[in-house]
């Protein structure tokens, strides 16, 4: 005879009461479903515009360009903070957090007074033929502000996941700090990196308030939605919308394979 | 050979002080001390993962105090083996193979002869996460070795494993070490590991070493009270000298004179231990105690069994802890009245604590 298992009350009363902000999401991307979805000629032909599709792409482009940005730069930093203590280190880690706290459109204000062309980096940048106001580097700038600390603290993250013992080992064993970080500390931080990237990449993609403060041209999907909905209405607006929905579930399905891969092959092991 | 010179780090409120050390070339020396001593970090600041404050480190005769760890010629083994989770045993055991930039077909080799070497021909393929406590203490030693390093260290690298899997590992190790002629220095706070493995010992207490010398000296002389407590020695008495000649001497303690082998002026404060195991019970003498022999009256407080008999708490003027190993011949019971009898020299002068 197998024994009846009973559900816990206490984890359907939990599962309930967190329920409703699934049940909003869900009926959010129904609002906009069902009506695209009936009239997929309308949906078609939105689709088709030149302006749709090089926003769209522009986005795309934008925010991958962003992530690679942080990828770059902000990996070493990340490691920094993870792995060593000195004094300023609390005053580091509130400045990579402060775009977090900030109301965009005070983010997209800081990001345009220190690009605009008279600010103290945009000047400089101007002077060597480079401008970010109404430009693709303005978009890139903005996107980068505001998504860096998604990025800096899930990587961080996965670098204090790698016991420290591991990297001594690797450098008693020979190997530089370089090295040990190359062979060892990266490879198994892969999955942060990568969910750091795609969290990163969600919030630039995102983004209005800071890009439009410094690049409301050449328009970036957001901004495009917007604008559309202010000048063509409900309808113009909703059609741009379900279309990005579309594409971040795409983007969605390819990171979840790709974070799923990185596990098969050995990495976050640690 | 290594050797440590008035060694000192501080690291937040833990301090190493003044610490100096030789270890002989091919000696093993175990580095023995309760949790928190500063074993591990002091192996750290000889592989040179941590940066002493003061003084110095000598690896063959050549300072190496401001050489970083990937040049001292130093392989380390932690408790938990720290594989990399992310290649496979051969790729492990190959890493400083690589680092070497020598020809796949000799790594290869190499790799093969180490694993012969830990008996464990059958592993290259198989990630850490598959393998067993002792199948990854093999390879994380084969890796080690792999390096060619004059200087091993071994941070409690048996702590883990289970007593067949223990000893089977401590063979290899061995065995490995005389053909190697290899220095080892193991953290390490089990005895039986100190015993089988250690040529020397050293025993380092809330960042002092607080002796050196034969394991069988850490364990059955110890120097200091803090030593002796170590060892397991619970028997420590305070007292004053009130006679002593070249030879011996007679402290009191509590209001009881106990007779002590050794040598302190009259008057000054000696501290002294006696070894639970070294003190007989009876229940009343049926002849005169030779008065050679220290008898003191105690009552018995509570008793406690052992693996191998039981330990006696005895209350008195002198509270002691008797290990009494046959136990059915004495049958004692809490509140009895009892004598304590041990020789004067079983009782072992101690130097103060640091």
């Amino acid at each position: 005879m197998t024994a009846r298992t009973y559900p816990d009350p206490c984890l359907i009363a939990f599962g309930l009461f967190g329920s409703i902000i699934l049940i909003v999401t869900a009926l959010a991307l129904l609002a906009i479903a069902v009506p695209e979805l009936s009239d997929l000629s309308h949906l078609v032909s939105v689709a088709t515009e030149s302006d749709v599709i090089y926003a769209i792409l522009l986005t795309i482009l934008a925010a991958f360009v962003a992530v690679l940005f942080l990828v770059i730069f902000c990996t070493p930093l990340a490691y920094v903070l993870a792995r060593s203590t000195f004094r300023w280190k609390q005053i580091v880690e509130n400045l990579v957090d402060i775009p977090l706290v900030l109301p965009h459109t005070v983010a997209g204000l800081m990001v345009y007074l220190l690009f605009m062309s008279r600010g103290p980096i945009g000047a400089p940048f101007r002077s060597v033929g480079i401008v970010f106001e109404d430009a693709f580097a303005g978009i890139v700038v903005g996107m980068v502000f505001v998504s860096s600390p998604y990025y800096i603290n899930a990587v961080r993250e996965g670098f204090e996941k790698v016991p420290v013992h591991l990297e001594n080992v690797a450098r008693m064993l020979g190997a530089t700090r370089l090295y040990a970080f190359q062979t060892i500390s990266l490879p198994l931080t892969t999955r942060h990196i990568l969910s750091g990237s795609f969290l990163a990449w969600g919030r630039a993609v995102g983004e209005f308030a800071a890009v439009v403060m410094i690049a409301y041209f050449p328009m970036v999907a957001s901004t495009l939605i917007y604008n559309r909905f202010t000048t063509g209405g409900l309808e113009e607006a909703r059609s741009v919308a379900f279309l990005m929905i579309l594409i971040c579930i795409a983007v969605f399905i390819v990171f979840r394979w790709l974070t799923r891969a990185a596990g098969r092959h050995g990495h976050d092991r640690a | 050979m290594i050797a440590l010179e008035h060694l000192s780090l501080t690291l937040g409120v833990f301090s190493l002080y003044d610490i100096s050390l030789r270890v002989g070339k091919g000696e093993y020396l175990i580095v023995l001390g309760p949790s928190g001593a500063g074993k591990t970090v002091l192996l750290e600041t000889i592989a040179g993962l941590r940066s002493p404050s003061g003084g110095t480190i000598l690896i063959e005769g050549r300072d190496v105090s401001s050489i970083p760890p990937e040049q001292r010629g130093i392989a380390i083994v932690y408790q938990d083996y720290s594989l990399f989770p992310h290649m496979t045993a051969y790729e492990n055991i190959a890493y400083s193979l690589r680092l070497r930039r020598l020809m796949e077909s000799e790594i290869g080799s190499r790799v093969q002869e180490l694993l012969a070497r830990f008996e464990i021909p059958d592993l290259p393929g198989r990630y850490p996460s598959s393998l067993s406590g002792g199948e990854q203490q093999r390879v994380a030693l084969a890796r080690a070795l792999a390096s060619d390093p004059s200087v091993l260290l071994l941070d409690e690298p048996f702590a883990a494993l289970d007593p067949r899997t223990q000893e089977e590992c401590m063979r290899i190790l061995l065995k490995v070490k005389q053909e190697q002629g290899l220095t080892v220095v193991q953290v390490s706070h089990a005895r039986e590991e100190a015993f089988a493995l250690g040529d020397r010992a050293a025993l380092i207490i809330d960042g002092r070493i607080v002796q050196t010398g034969p394991v069988e000296e850490i364990f059955h002389h110890p120097r200091t009270p803090a030593a002796a407590r170590y060892a397991g020695i619970e028997n420590i008495l305070q007292g004053t000298v009130v006679w002593s000649d070249s030879t011996s001497l007679v402290m009191e303690a509590g209001d009881q004179q106990v007779t002590v082998q050794g040598s302190a002026p009259t008057g000054s404060t000696v501290t002294a231990c006696i070894p639970g195991d070294r003190i007989t019970l009876v229940r009343k003498p049926r002849v005169t105690i030779d008065t050679s022999v220290n008898a003191i009256p105690a009552t018995v407080a509570d008793i406690l069994r052992m693996e191998h008999g039981v330990k006696v708490r005895l209350d008195g003027t002198i509270p002691l802890k008797v290990s009494v190993s046959d136990i059915s011949q004495h049958p004692y019971s809490p509140g009895e009245q009892v004598t304590t009898l041990f020789s004067p020299g079983d009782v072992q002068l101690l130097e103060p604590d640091p």
